[in-house]
């Protein structure tokens, strides 16, 4: 693997403090000892959960603090930081960029931290029983015959850490602290199913790591005492130190922890990370000195879809539990890819605010669902885009030479609760005047019209286009056969300028992957898949901050830059000419005009006209979301997934009856919060 | 520096359907029975699960099993919690290997004192007086030499939807920027703070400049009065609403400021709200909320020109 190492870490802890102070002061301290500014930062990763404090989207505001702009590329994963870290690592494998920030930030002291965690539980039937995390420890305890841990200490705070690769890490850091090794697994959810007194997850990232060696130090993540035994016992180190922190910022601080022992003079030293109810997912790294420079050489695998398995969309699933959605998609993909769930290296879930289903980092429990025992699970949350950045991380997996064959799923099940509740909630201190999704965006639409001129039926347009599309999609949330203008006209006006059926559904589903590397196209099994693959040609990612002064929120640069990138990767010159379909994430009909501009796929201020022209249509130059789109189809956590997936498809030549004949390169598209963060990739039959 | 908190309660019914699988366990539980799910190895999982977290195999084959067992493993619980818990007086949190179980559940024991729980004791389901709440349809198990067996009968109805109450309680700090911006609103005045680095001025303020990532800076007073930007007319009626539609929810650039604050237009028909309109704060009951600013109304003024605001939007 190509040499990475960190280079400068810090932590501010500290209740009476509200995160983007937190944050702000850990990273500035992270990068101010290394000297570097957030501009030469070539990648930033942050982790935390939302439940910690009951809002959706608190990674949102904590970006507030990174100084993302002009627009970085950011990710955010709903875990410890640790495995934030992680992500980054994968990310700089990857050999274009030298640089990564990553952080995490948790204020638990907010609620009932072991309350709060008892959400972490099987929905069904734990869950409701309400036992705490002190609870579920003490069971663990009496499991080992060990006396009884004191509660877990609730700390607030946040640490950031720079990654740098090479060279890069050798000049900012006199004495970088090489990651020689970073492995996680994760356990079976169901306590019954699981050894409780041992912590073979931990035992198994350990031996995968390397760990198992003489170190100078080991600091461990371990809330409870006797789970520290369990660490102690798996990483054969009855020295290990337990270093406390914040929740999902603790494992982040082990690491920093034993960096920080590298950078005062030890030579090795083991950090382990850990979350979920009884050690269930364990992360273990490796740290060195360096004895004798290793070459800055990376890996470059191609990157391929071989499997591709969507849900049938509907309003409500009332036939399927959480899992069993999940696993519909999940087994058509591997259906679709010859492969079994023995086969998958690592799974990887994404989905929207976990108040949608009430979950705590639910890929903890989906793990028995995903058969993930004893393997890496990992979980992304960047907002509305995610679906799209889970496909991405997946990605970075396989390029990165790191696994051969990635599963990747994304899902929502908004019948479980209420989408306009699980996106905006009446938070204290916030305006009186939040309206879900579409009032935010509603004015943005406003804006567009005011500054492009134009006329008011162009969302009626694309709103008819995605629904006569959706008709040829069977798996299409709405079919509304016969849809004309006048019946999207006629439609009441729900966020003045958006009409009812200008909007997009709120619907149960989820879509997934299977993703390969490419010598592995055909599975262990020796069954090639019947479609050929679809090549990843480039993917990108970036963010920018929700609100500064002067920001464009019709047009962000963040999508702007994020498809320059993009096309740039993939050698794509004249945009327009060059993609053949497109799949792009269009919740309300007005963000086809808007997304077209900002894609570089209509000049400024022709984005309306090229839909008034047809070209979007099947029929035209370029149609844009054959699949019937999110317009048709929205479960939210999934939606940027089904994008990806479609163009996929398109490539493949699977679409069936909405199939775009002969397309050969294809455009995945989706944004997320404040238009604020962007996920793309252009898939090609070659 | 004071610091303005609030009480907040994340509360929701979440309505879970469940699928053949837990749909059946539910509905067994509804009869007093109790089922598992045959694993590939052979093994009977309670509570049943869809598939091997190993294998990724579906489970499909239901198994029903004793209502009595074994206590594996224990622990006390001295501090039952009101509302969530099953029970309201101390009990045991055990892993229980219910007899034709291969695998033990988590559930509650109520044995009245520590002292007469123990490991390898027997115990028998107690069941709830009402059913269809699912797992809590045992109120728990107490101890008992019982064995109850399954006897063969007709298969349970499966139970299609589940309602799990979630409620989370949380005290929530505003910071210290936001609880200065709200206090002064008390006062009526609306005060931002201007970014050390690139002089820009938020309102609300924000923990530091988004652009430069600093620490937000000195304190600013703007004006009451400012320009909307754009905005739209909110027809729709939605959970936890707070006011009839239709309004005009509007972003108001007030002067002074360099960022767009979201808020209502008011005391103007929702018709005649436009992008530029002059407006300025209505006040209400002073408190240290937004909600102390009542609406926006129109000044008057001729409309902003359209150069004067475009970067803002």
């Amino acid at each position: 693997m190509r040499p990475v190492a960190i280079v400068s870490y810090a932590s501010e802890l500290g209740a009476n403090r509200d995160e983007v102070e937190l944050v702000l002061s850990a990273i500035n301290q992270a990068r101010g000892q290394v000297g570097i500014k957030q501009a030469d930062i070539g990648f930033t990763c942050s982790g935390s959960s939302d439940f910690l404090v009951g809002r959706p989207f608190s990674f949102v505001m904590a970006l507030d603090a990174v100084g993302a702009w002009p627009p970085i590329r950011e990710s955010h994963v709903e875990m410890d930081g640790a495995w934030a870290l992680y992500e980054a690592w994968v990310r700089l494998q990857r050999g274009d960029i030298d640089t990564a920030l990553v952080y995490a930030f948790g204020k638990p002291s907010a609620g009932d931290q072991a309350e709060v965690l008892a959400t972490q539980l099987d929905p069904y039937t734990l869950a409701p029983l309400w036992p705490d995390a002190d609870a579920i420890a003490r069971l663990q305890a009496a499991a080992c015959g060990a006396p009884m841990p004191a509660p877990a200490p609730v700390l607030d705070g946040a640490a950031a850490i720079v990654l740098a690769a090479g060279d890069t890490a050798r000049r900012l850091c006199i004495r970088p602290a090489w990651i020689r090794g970073i492995e996680h697994r994760v356990e079976a959810h169901q306590l019954g199913l699981r050894d409780l007194s041992r912590s073979s997850s931990t035992a198994a990232a350990a031996e995968a790591a390397g760990a198992h060696v003489a170190a100078d130090a080991v600091i461990i993540h371990a809330p409870y005492e006797n789970q520290a035994d369990l660490v102690r016992d798996a990483l054969r180190a009855p020295g290990a130190e337990v270093h406390h922190g914040p929740l999902m910022v603790a494992g982040l601080m082990c690491l920093g922890e034993a960096a920080t022992r590298i950078h005062n003079g030890a030579s090795r030293t083991v950090a382990h990370a850990t979350e979920g109810p009884a050690l269930q997912h364990n992360l273990v790294a490796v740290l060195e000195a360096e004895k004798a420079p290793t070459a800055d050489v990376h890996m470059h695998t191609r990157c391929a879809v071989v499997g591709i398995g969507q849900t049938r969309y509907a309003a409500k699933r009332k036939d399927l539990s959480i899992p069993g959605l999940v696993r519909e998609a999940a087994t058509r993909a591997l259906a679709d890819a010859k492969v079994s769930f023995a086969d998958i290296d690592a799974v990887v879930i994404g989905k929207a605010p976990d108040m949608f289903e009430g979950i705590m980092m639910p890929e903890l429990y989906l793990a028995d669902a995903l058969g993930a025992a004893g393997k890496p699970i990992f979980r992304v949350h960047t907002a509305g885009s995610v679906g799209g950045s889970t496909a991405v991380v997946a990605t970075h997996l396989i390029e990165s030479g790191v696994h051969k064959r990635v599963l990747t799923v994304a899902f929502e099940k908004q019948s479980e609760s209420n989408a306009m509740w699980a996106l905006s909630p009446q938070y204290p201190f916030q305006p009186p005047t939040t309206a879900g999704a579409g009032g935010y965006f509603a004015p943005l639409i406003r804006a567009y019209m005011r500054r492009s001129n134009a006329p008011g039926h162009i969302g009626t347009l694309v709103a008819v286009k995605d629904r006569q599309n959706a008709l040829r999609n069977p798996l299409a949330h709405l079919h509304v056969p016969g849809i004309t203008r006048e019946m999207v006209e006629a439609s009441p006006m729900l966020w003045d300028p958006i009409r009812y059926l200008e909007t997009c559904p709120s619907s149960d589903g989820a879509c997934a992957m299977v993703l390969v590397a490419e010598d592995s196209l055909v599975g262990p099994g020796g069954e090639a898949p019947d479609a050929p693959p679809a090549w990843v040609r480039a993917t990108a990612m970036r963010s920018e901050p929700i609100q500064f002064p002067g920001r464009d929120q019709v047009l962000p640069r963040a999508g702007a830059d994020c498809a320059a990138d993009l096309y740039a990767k993939a050698g794509i010159t004249n945009p327009r000419e060059e993609i053949d379909v497109a799949e792009i994430y269009v919740p309300f009909s007005w963000f086809e005009p808007m997304w077209l501009e900002n894609l570089g796929l209509a000049g400024p201020g022709e984005g309306w006209k090229m839909v008034e022209s047809g070209a979007t249509s099947m029929e035209g130059d370029l149609p844009v979301n054959p699949s019937g789109g999110v317009m048709s189809s929205n479960p939210i956590g999934a939606s940027g997934m089904i994008r990806f997936a479609e163009a996929a498809r398109q490539v493949r030549g699977q679409a069936a009856d909405h199939q775009v004949p002969g397309a050969k390169v294809a455009l995945g598209h989706a944004y997320g919060g404040g238009s604020q963060f962007f996920s793309m990739w252009i898939v090609a039959s070659e | 520096m004071t610091q303005l908190t609030a009480p907040y309660e994340l509360a929701y019914p979440y309505k879970r359907s469940l699928g053949a699988v837990l749909g059946t366990f539910f509905g067994g539980l509804k009869q007093e029975r109790i089922f598992g799910v045959r694993l590939p190895d052979g093994r009977v999982a309670v509570p049943p699960i869809e598939s091997d977290p190993v294998s990724g195999a579906d489970c499909t084959e239901m198994v029903e099993v004793g209502t009595t067992g074994v206590v594996q493993h224990w622990t006390w619980e001295p501090n039952p919690r009101a509302g969530k818990h099953t029970l309201d007086t101390p009990f045991a949190w055990a892993l229980i290997l219910l007899d034709g179980a291969d695998t033990p559940m988590l559930h509650t024991v109520d044995a009245g004192t520590e002292d007469a729980m123990s490991n390898g004791m027997r115990v028998a389901a107690r069941w709830a007086a009402e059913k269809g709440g699912g797992i809590r349809d045992i109120l728990c198990f107490e101890p008992s030499q019982a064995t109850r067996l399954p006897v063969p009968q007709a298969p349970p109805e499966p139970l299609g939807l589940l309602v799990t109450p979630i409620k989370l309680n949380y005290t929530i700090q505003a910071g210290a920027e936001m609880s200065a911006f709200l206090l002064a609103l008390e006062d009526r005045r609306i005060v931002g703070r201007r970014c050390p680095s690139c002089d820009a001025v938020f309102v609300p303020p924000r923990g530091g400049c988004t652009v430069c990532s600093v620490p937000a800076g000195d304190e600013v007073q703007v004006s009451e009065v400012g320009t909307v930007t754009t905005f739209c007319i909110i027809n729709i009626p939605f959970e936890g609403q707070m006011l009839e539609p239709p309004y005009v929810c509007a972003a108001v650039l007030l002067d002074g400021s360099d960022l767009p604050l979201f808020h209502l237009i008011g005391g103007v028909p929702v018709e005649e709200a436009r992008m530029g309109m002059r407006v300025k704060a209505v006040w209400g009951d002073p408190a240290p909320t937004l909600a102390s600013i009542r609406y926006f109304e129109p000044t008057g003024e001729p409309d902003a020109a359209y150069d004067t605001y475009k970067e803002h939007l």
